[in-house]
């Protein structure tokens, strides 16, 4: 099955740039080429004159599949312990959520699905795209995206009122300083057995999924905001793992250690009233200055928290503060994709990348009014607006 | 006094005015034109930018709820029906201040009880910038507020009290209806009574909560025959059926993925309302406690999003109006604020481009009534 998107606006977030007016060539679900005035007798042709197609968006972080409003029931917070390192969000993903539908209608193509933040370390995150074929097998992108974790009030909150740890942020603290150390006592017993059966510590999946975040086979997804941020950042450095700083409201007041520490920010949601502590500063702002200064930046929703098209709304905050529009659109795209470990398929317009498009009829993050007339996932026409 | 010159002028009410003037002087527009002459005021150059009347958020718990963790002064939920509550004592200027409205164009806003009561109280419009609650009250008793969506069932049901039902939220109504119409002397003393009886008089506006189209239904019914001004929020099943009913909306938030509702919006029946020129505002709160103060312009965004998506006709001033003017209408304050006219209080907002039509816009001096503050100060 051959199609071609005929005369688009481009961005393709890869070595090919924008093309004003361009042509891209899908063939069994990848594309096949991109350029100007493509030739193929034998593909169905979409017209998208006028309209600027981008990659399938790409949500860092959400929790769509495993909440649903309609029920209200809840598969990403298995709050029994204060660490529950061994559930995968893999098996609480309900593949047939209205949300994947309204994550299509706005261009959403793929989210990072998170387990938590009810507790410290929540599980092991899931990349899955928004359709497949009714199993999260068959949507999944990379089933190992990240171990969650979450400092601060949301542990607190669930733990605090139990009673039990963590009660403080010095508790968070402390509770994932004690799961990394029984984690290297894990890792070195396993070295020192040498294979021999008999002298193997007892497998434990908790215990594997830390050795991975230790072996650097994954990072760490940190909820966490203002200076939790740098909580995260000096664990990081007492432990070796790799992490991201996914929230981090009030990232201005902690420029310099976030820009040294390498680590890239999956920042949002934003528009949330300010408050005390936590949500004292919620600056997008800051996100302008963290690209300037080379931090891997991605938006999120946060989903269901927000429906999803304002991921584009928020990218277009970023624009508002002085972020030029296509540094907001790779926070959407290539941005994230790199950062759940994706972009070898997905993240931008590339021959050999899987066909994830989304067509705008407008900018989007510069046109405020900017609406999706089609969503491509794997090649296929997964969402349709009316009067396309 | 302050000329804030050369500006294009979109007053709110559906015009737009190039290179026009405006001369500001005791918190109040004096003058508005080309070429004004003001020896001695501020001058602003405005060429170039976007001159709009600050927004009006119509139904919030700004001043009195919002930001996670603190106190909500405007939820008594001690019992369902407390039409003589008044805002006004819930309103904490700080709390207000402490959001900086004005740093997404909002420049006033429409404070009432929350949705969890059959009807909560009087509601109030505070400036979003001001000392205190008397100089930041444009006008209080603006209008009854109340609620028969689902918040008031899941508020009293737990507590097998009434209102678990719809039923038990109308009987609730039905009686203080009847209350009010009884001749007898302890019915007439009733705080209750004597602070409805203006709304079925006709003289006090009355905003219900409803989100379905069933509420809707109930409320017009019970209300039918009636002169009572009737402003229906949330709304999100709005249908064409609406079309010739008299009364006023405010569309509840879109963005709050927590809502049930507020994805399966009818837009093409909305759009129709609008055409047809019912009063439709939007606002921010809907059922959710402390949105941010980006969330109205937001709501701007997606409903403009959704009329490119179906071809409606919806320019960025018939949304403008939505925002400035309808708001102001329908909580009887139009004579103040939500349009740029001479004698008008001074609340606008000098933006660096379009908010509405482009997200290269910031608000880059804000007045409230005549006083700046944002941008340049005197």
């Amino acid at each position: 099955m051959k199609r071609l998107i005929r005369g688009a606006k481009i961005l393709t977030m890869g070595p090919q740039g924008t093309l004003e007016k361009g042509d891209i060539l899908i063939e069994n679900g990848k594309i096949a080429a991109i350029g100007e005035q493509l030739d193929c007798e034998d593909a169905e042709v979409i017209d998208a004159a006028g309209l600027t197609a981008i990659p399938g968006i790409v949500d860092a972080h959400s929790h769509i599949g495993g909440f649903e409003i309609a029920t209200g029931a809840q598969d990403v917070n298995e709050m029994v312990r204060n660490v529950t390192a061994e559930v995968e969000v893999f098996d609480g993903i309900d593949p047939l959520s209205p949300s994947f539908k309204e994550a299509l209608a706005a261009g959403v193509t793929c989210s990072a699905i998170a387990p938590g933040s009810g507790n410290v370390i929540g599980g092991v995150v899931c990349a899955v795209k928004s359709a497949g074929q009714g199993t999260v097998e068959s949507m999944c992108v990379n089933r190992h995206v990240a171990l969650k974790a979450a400092m601060g009030g949301n542990p607190k909150g669930v733990y605090g009122k139990r009673n039990q740890t963590p009660m403080t942020r010095m508790g968070v603290a402390s509770v994932l300083r004690q799961y990394f150390r029984d984690v290297q006592e894990y890792m070195k017993k396993q070295e020192e057995a040498q294979n021999d059966p008999a002298k193997m510590p007892k497998w434990d999946p908790a215990m594997e999924n830390g050795a991975k975040v230790l072996r650097h086979e994954m990072p760490v997804k940190m909820h966490c905001t203002q200076f939790d941020m740098i909580t995260v950042i000096e664990l990081a450095k007492e432990f070796n793992f790799e992490f991201t700083l996914d929230h981090a409201w009030g990232a201005s007041d902690y420029m310099e250690p976030i820009v040294a520490a390498g680590c890239p920010v999956i920042f949002g949601p934003i528009a949330v009233a300010k408050g005390f502590g936590e949500s004292i500063k919620i600056d997008i702002d800051s996100v302008v200055e963290m690209d300037r200064r080379g931090v891997l930046c991605a938006i999120m929703t946060d989903g269901p928290v927000y429906h999803p098209w304002l991921i584009v709304e928020q990218a277009g905050e970023v624009v508002r503060y002085g972020a030029p529009v296509e540094r907001a659109i790779a926070m959407l795209t290539i941005n994230p994709a790199k950062i759940i470990g994706c972009d070898q398929r997905i993240g931008s317009l590339e021959a050999g990348k899987d066909a994830d498009i989304a067509l705008f009829d407008g900018m989007p993050a510069l046109d405020p009014a900017a609406v999706v007339k089609m969503t491509l996932v794997n090649g296929e026409v997964v969402y349709q607006s009316k009067g396309c | 006094m302050i000329l804030i010159r050369n500006g294009q002028v979109h007053d709110g009410s559906g015009q737009v005015l190039a290179n026009t003037d405006l001369l500001i002087d005791a918190g109040k527009i004096v003058q508005i034109g080309q070429n004004l002459k003001a020896p001695g005021a501020q001058v602003i150059d405005a060429e170039g930018k976007c001159v709009m009347p600050g927004w009006i958020d119509p139904l919030s718990g700004w001043g009195t709820a919002a930001g996670r963790g603190q106190a909500r002064d405007n939820d008594e939920t001690s019992d369902p029906l407390t039409p003589q509550l008044d805002v006004v004592y819930a309103f904490d200027p700080d709390s207000m201040m402490y959001q900086e409205l004005w740093g997404y164009g909002i420049t006033a806003a429409g404070v009432a009880a929350s949705n969890n009561n059959v009807l909560g109280g009087s509601a109030a419009v505070f400036k979003a910038y001001g000392r205190t609650t008397e100089t930041m009250c444009v006008k209080a008793n603006a209008a009854m507020k109340g609620s028969v969506d689902e918040k008031v069932k899941q508020t009293y049901g737990p507590r097998n009290s009434a209102p678990m039902t719809k039923m038990g939220i109308f009987s609730a109504l039905r009686e203080l209806i009847a209350k009010c119409g009884s001749e007898k002397d302890e019915d007439q003393k009733d705080p209750k009574v004597q602070a409805f009886k203006p709304v079925l008089e006709g003289k006090l506006p009355l905003i219900l909560s409803c989100n379905t189209k069933a509420e809707a239904d109930a409320v017009l019914k019970l209300f039918e025959n009636m002169p009572v001004k009737l402003v229906l929020a949330n709304l999100y099943q709005l249908n064409e059926s609406l079309l010739d009913k008299d009364c006023g909306f405010i569309l509840g938030d879109l963005t709050d993925g927590f809502n049930k509702y507020n994805a399966a919006v009818n837009y093409a029946a909305l759009f129709s309302l609008i055409k047809a020129g019912k009063p439709v505002a939007l606002s921010a709160f809907g059922d959710a406690v402390s949105p941010g103060r980006e969330i109205l312009m937001w709501n701007a965004h997606g409903l403009m999003a959704q009329a490119r998506r179906l071809g409606a006709d919806l320019s960025s001033e018939d949304v403008l109006k939505m925002l400035t003017s309808i708001p102001a209408q329908l909580l009887g304050v139009a004579d103040r604020i939500g349009s740029l006219a001479e004698g008008k209080d001074a609340d606008i907002v000098v933006w660096s481009g379009n908010p509405l039509e482009t997200f290269r816009a910031l608000p880059e001096i804000v007045v409230i009534s005549g006083e700046i503050v944002k941008g340049e100060k005197a």
